[in-house]
């Protein structure tokens, strides 16, 4: 499985901070990222969206990188902090 | 609101490093004592202290935005734990790189805060001025584009996602080497 976690403005878009899916071989975010909308709604599009930062394992990730099973991959806006 | 609070210190060696995020308000004077209480565990000479205090402003709020969703009661401020921390630990030991100090403590707020309240310390210890004020200002421009938080403005009426800025994007560039 696939821990996936939502923050601020996208876990209030999406209506979830948390959710699981499963793993598949050699997918990339991207690759799962589509999977995931396919799965839920268009309202998911905005995993897509290039402002949206995704991060594996707590560390920012790029789009092609390729998921292993139990990672845990976390979307979220530009960080405001300070 | 409960009372929320996460950790991390790391004695690298080279610097203690304290990481604190948590709800309530923190007193610059007790967190000074607590870094020298660090330094001397340490036995090591310290000439300097820098500090910087961020707090919740309400010049962000334009008139626009007033007129339809009153006045600006505060901010809300949610975090990613775990990786918040991990990344603050990331550049306090950047920092401590380049401008070796003894110690250094960062805490930050998340939950709802009024105008007014502090939001974040930075507080760096070095021998010199010089590695102090340049650590302090490089973890606080750093935090800002990379520690994962994230404000929403609490209206009256309204909320608003608070949205990145340009000039602290700019601000992180200028420690490029």
């Amino acid at each position: 499985m696939i821990k996936l976690l939502f923050f601020a403005s996208i876990k209030e878009q999406l209506g979830k901070g948390a959710f699981s899916i499963d793993y598949v071989a050699n997918e990339s975010l991207l690759k799962l990222t589509e999977r995931l909308i396919d799965q839920q709604s268009d309202a998911w599009q905005l995993l897509l969206e290039p402002e949206t930062v995704v991060s594996c394992n707590q560390r920012i990730s790029s789009r092609d990188h390729i998921v292993s099973d139990g990672d845990e991959i976390a979307f979220f806006p530009p960080v405001t902090g300070g | 609101m409960g009372k929320k609070k996460s950790d991390s210190q790391l004695n690298s060696g080279t610097a203690d490093i304290y990481i604190l995020v948590q709800t309530e308000a923190f007193d610059l004077a007790a967190e000074v004592n607590a870094l020298e209480q660090s330094i001397d565990q340490r036995h090591e000479e310290v000439g300097a202290i820098s500090s910087f205090t961020g707090q919740v402003r309400s010049a962000d709020q334009d008139r626009a935005t007033m007129s339809q969703s009153g006045k600006l009661l505060g901010l809300s401020i949610e975090h990613y734990p775990g990786m918040t921390e991990k990344n603050l630990l990331e550049t306090c030991q950047i920092a401590n790189k380049r401008w070796p100090f003894t110690a250094c403590r960062v805490i930050h707020r998340v939950g709802f805060l009024t105008i007014g309240q502090p939001i974040v310390l930075v507080l760096v210890a070095a021998s010199h001025r010089q590695q102090a004020i340049a650590a302090c200002e490089f973890i606080i421009d750093h935090l800002k584009t990379t520690a994962t938080f994230w404000k929403k403005s609490i209206f009256e009426h309204d909320t608003a996602w608070v949205e990145a800025k340009l000039s602290d994007q700019l601000a992180v560039k200028k420690w490029q080497p």
